[in-house]
């Protein structure tokens, strides 16, 4: 048996036998859970290349599965992100009931992330655009709702996630070519504007950032949260591997300050544009876009330290976005519109969903006591050399920070209204559990954060 | 040109994209769809097994006899005579066939591919793109991204001979009229309601 049959084959059958049984509700609802737990269990605990013992039965889990002459490789290296990725499909489908996301949400689910799993484990790794194509046409079902008119948002993350593939598939090809040639410097420099062309489609790099906001407008906040906390950090491990496959693209001396001015405008752009949102979702969207920037930021060091900071801020990052829309799902249950304007005082009335989604928004701006804190600290102390830089850093989350603020005073703001607690059990349960994390992984990173980098930190090849 | 007689895929291709780029009404579109796969077979034929370019345009038009069975009825919008906005849209995909046509060479020698293959991949390319720009319809945009990957697999017959690459790319454009076929079932439900 080899691990893509286990990580990424298993999961898309699964995810059929899912949709075809997507009206049984409760039955979907604890196969996906029990799958993604075993999963992502199996993914933390067992050694690809050894032997899984069950019982009498002893089975050598290969690293490599070919499929018409390409193969699918997935390697000790990459059981971090397995467990990842299958630990956060079961936060986000352990949510999917409460915030009463439609019945395809999690078999739709569960096929994209075997499609991300298997479009980080092609190799070449040139071809994974096409199988990302796959999962964002798969997303599609999610977005789209019979009767509903379809919102421009999803269609600019058609166009535009189809127009990354292309690009990326062309540079691909001629760094492939590049490689045994490097000496062909107008190729590698066509190869390298093509590079940055897909991935600023696909990452929604100014100014092909605006469906972003729109598709978080437009949609259940929840399958939106998914999709645009999911995608985001795959697209960044293929840049990634990018890096690190490619000695010519790792030695290009302006990698390293063009993946730093676009995470920096990415971040700016984000904040300034958060800060004269009006409306939550997209705030949310604009978020997305700063955690991008962060990452991209932590990718251009290309420092053992920066890939270390990468990595770790993945767990803060998917736990803050899906406690955010969550809240945000929240206030859609309870008929609440997400515009500020409308939400004076209604901390009476829902208080957890508010202070998960304001514990959220503090995560993502680096406040202390919050789970992001620790990263972006690091991550400034690094950038201490370089003060222009840090500015424009401080311009972006300044411009997060002052939405932040003003949901805090509006919705602390007088109305007639008592102190109740309007939301469920279930998702006083969730926004809880999700908050305490958060304030948890902020107040004591060194048993958190760092905890979670003992176990991969032997796993992962950095540099 | 290497071949005089490639100028006969090249025009049914480029009269295919005009077509695609002047015209909203959706029959037209779904014949000149057709039209513009059959161009691309007998163009990458030439440069790719039999077999995988056939697979190409049996794909192709599954896709475009898809969205033909799937689009409403009625058309959204109707339109007779030469108006400036055709005239515009066939302007602008007259400068982008110059464009492509002073840079095919460039690029084919660069990718060692025909010239005139590059020359119909940028044209088709940039005429999916016009599409994209113009026309913002859930239909159009499906028509948009459709072409556009034609363009793009002109180029890419030429240097990719991977199966597995071709099946998910001719996979892609079946599940893009897939959910093409998806648009118009909201379309009209939402029509209805």
């Amino acid at each position: 048996m080899s691990a893509p049959l286990i990580w990424i084959a298993l999961p898309l059958v699964v995810s059929f036998f899912l949709w075809v049984n997507q009206n049984k509700v409760k039955t979907v609802y604890i196969v996906s859970l029990a799958i993604c737990v075993l999963l992502g269990l199996t993914a933390l605990l067992q050694p690809i290349g050894g032997i899984l013992k069950i019982g009498p039965t002893s089975i050598e889990i290969k690293t490599t599965m070919i499929i018409l002459g390409r193969n699918f490789i997935l390697e000790n290296k990459d059981r971090f992100f397995l467990s990842f990725i299958y630990f956060a499909a079961v936060f986000w489908f352990f949510g999917s009931r409460n915030s009463h996301a439609p019945n395809k949400f999690i078999p739709l689910s569960l096929a994209i992330i075997s499609l991300l799993t298997a479009a980080l484990a092609v190799e070449p790794f040139f071809y994974s655009a096409v199988l990302i194509e796959l999962a964002v046409i798969i997303s599609l079902p999610l977005l789209i709702h019979h009767g509903q008119a379809i919102g421009k948002g999803v269609l600019r993350y058609f166009i535009y996630q189809c127009l990354g593939m292309p690009f990326i598939l062309l540079a691909g090809w001629l760094l492939s070519g590049a490689q045994a040639n490097p000496s062909n410097a107008t190729q590698l420099q066509v190869a390298a504007l093509l590079l940055g062309l897909g991935f600023a489609f696909w990452l929604a790099v100014f100014p092909f950032h605006v469906w972003i906001p729109e598709l978080a407008e437009e949609n259940h906040p929840y399958i939106a949260g998914f999709i645009l906390s999911v995608l985001p950090p795959v697209y960044l491990l293929i840049i990634l591997k990018y890096v690190n496959g490619l000695i010519w693209l790792k030695n290009f001396a302006l990698l390293s300050p063009i993946l730093r001015i676009v995470g920096a405008i990415m971040i700016v752009t984000g904040g300034v544009w958060a800060a004269v949102q009006s409306n939550l979702k997209r705030l949310f969207g604009f978020c997305v876009i700063v955690e991008s920037g962060f990452s991209l930021i932590c990718i251009s060091l290309q420092t053992q330290i920066g890939n270390e900071i990468f990595y770790l801020s993945l767990i803060p990052n998917m736990l803050t976005l899906g406690v955010f829309a969550y809240a945000l799902s929240v206030l859609r249950k309870q008929k609440i519109d997400p515009d500020i304007s409308n939400l004076k005082g209604l901390v009476r009335s829902v208080p957890v969903a508010f202070i998960a989604m304001l514990c959220s928004l503090f995560s993502i701006i680096g406040l202390p006591l919050f789970a992001g804190f620790s990263l972006h600290l690091e991550l400034m102390e690094l950038f201490a050399a370089n003060p222009v830089f840090l500015v424009w850093l401080f311009v972006g989350y300044a411009g997060l920070t002052t939405a932040a603020l003003r949901l805090l005073v509006t919705i602390i703001g007088t109305n007639t209204e008592k102190w109740t607690v309007s939301e469920s059990v279930g998702d006083l349960f969730y926004l809880a559990v999700g908050t305490c994390v958060l304030i948890l992984m902020g107040v004591l990173p060194a048993t958190f954060i760092a905890g979670i980098w003992h176990t991969f930190s032997a796993l992962l090849t950095l540099g | 040109m290497t071949s005089w007689w490639n100028l006969f895929p090249l025009t049914m291709i480029l009269i295919a994209t005009l077509a695609l780029l002047i015209f909203d009404e959706w029959r037209r579109n779904i014949v000149a769809m057709a039209v513009l796969y059959l161009g691309i077979f007998i163009l990458i034929v030439q440069v790719m097994p039999l077999t995988l370019a056939a697979v190409k345009l049996i794909t192709g038009w599954m896709t475009t006899l898809i969205l033909a069975l799937s689009l409403p009825k009625k058309e959204l919008i109707r339109q007779t005579g030469m108006t400036a906005n055709r005239i515009f849209r066939a302007f602008s995909f007259g400068l982008i066939c110059v464009i492509a046509f002073l840079v095919s060479k460039t690029i084919g020698t660069a990718l060692q591919i025909k010239p005139e293959i590059a020359f119909a991949a940028i044209a088709v390319f940039g005429g999916g793109l016009l599409n994209l720009g113009m026309k913002f319809h859930p239909f159009s945009i499906i028509f948009g991204i459709l072409i556009v990957f034609a363009g793009f697999e002109i180029l890419y017959a030429s240097i990719e001979t991977s199966v597995l690459i071709n099946g998910i790319l001719s996979a892609i454009n079946l599940l893009i009229g897939l959910i093409g076929a998806f648009f118009a079932e909201s379309y009209q439900q939402e029509g209805h309601s």
